[in-house]
């Protein structure tokens, strides 16, 4: 039976188990890319777990359920790169550079428009935007296979009620 | 990069897909402004339906934060190399 006290004890490892993790350095391999996502997810999924138990102990509940939902996320996000570290960790990075595109776009419309001094500096200056679409448009080439595979599976997709199949 | 539940058909593991449904879409209420997040429904009756309590509170969500974390550190550790932290979070684990 799992107690207040027990869980507390339990926290207080995990707590400092965070504070031991790698951080700050590159891992030199055939997966730098994977290596450092991971890095990146672990930084953040221990500051969410201290961030949750801190809320849950200060008696923020609603505050700190707010934390549980990313790192449930991280948590099958690495589980999914792990299923091919250099592609999928190509897409993760690719996936960023395409939203901050999107935003972009959708914000300042066509560039021949930015304004001089745009009140808010955006993300990506012009030349950067040309380079980060070609980097995505060569992920996005990589998917395609893989994710007609997956779409491929209706039977398997369909059990689950979501809003893409 | 496909969506988390095509992330999930990759992954093909029950445990996963658990998770995802059971747990990942409840706690959506609480980052999108429900009206099931938190505990403040246990405590109302609502148009005579009266919403029960789903467990993601108090204890239960403790030990949930404490078990995914967990298993975060788990996986991380052992793809990069930190053996320690590893056995550490098995013994938590276990």
């Amino acid at each position: 039976m799992l107690t207040t006290a027990t869980l507390k004890q339990l926290e207080s490892r995990l707590l400092r188990l965070a504070t031991a993790m790698p951080s700050g350095f590159v891992l030199v391999s055939d997966h730098m890319n994977y290596h450092l996502a991971l890095q990146t997810l672990g930084d953040r999924s221990a500051e969410l777990y201290r961030g949750f138990v801190e809320l849950e102990r200060g008696g923020l509940p609603n505050a700190a359920r707010a934390a549980l939902r990313p790192l449930v996320e991280i948590d099958i996000l690495i589980r999914f790169l792990g299923t091919n570290p250099t592609l999928h960790a190509e897409l993760w990075e690719a996936e960023g550079e395409r939203n901050k595109i999107a935003m972009v776009e959708e914000y300042f419309g066509p560039t021949e428009t930015w304004m001089e001094e745009p009140w808010f500096e955006p993300p990506l200056d012009i030349e950067q935007l040309d380079e980060q679409r070609t980097r995505v448009a060569e992920a996005r080439a990589k998917l395609v296979p893989r994710r007609f595979q997956a779409l491929a599976r209706p039977e398997a997709c369909c059990r689950r009620s979501h809003s893409n199949c | 990069m496909p969506p988390i539940s095509q992330q999930l058909l990759v992954i093909d593991d029950r445990s996963s897909n658990e998770v995802y449904t059971l747990i990942y879409r409840t706690l959506s209420w609480d980052i999108h402004g429900g009206p099931l997040a938190g505990d403040a429904y246990t405590e109302h009756d609502v148009g005579g339906a009266y919403y029960d309590d789903w467990g993601l509170t108090g204890l239960y969500a403790r030990a949930l934060a404490a078990k995914t974390f967990t298993a975060t550190l788990k996986t991380i550790c052992r793809e990069l190399g930190e053996q320690g932290i590893e056995r550490a979070a098995d013994e938590i684990h276990d």
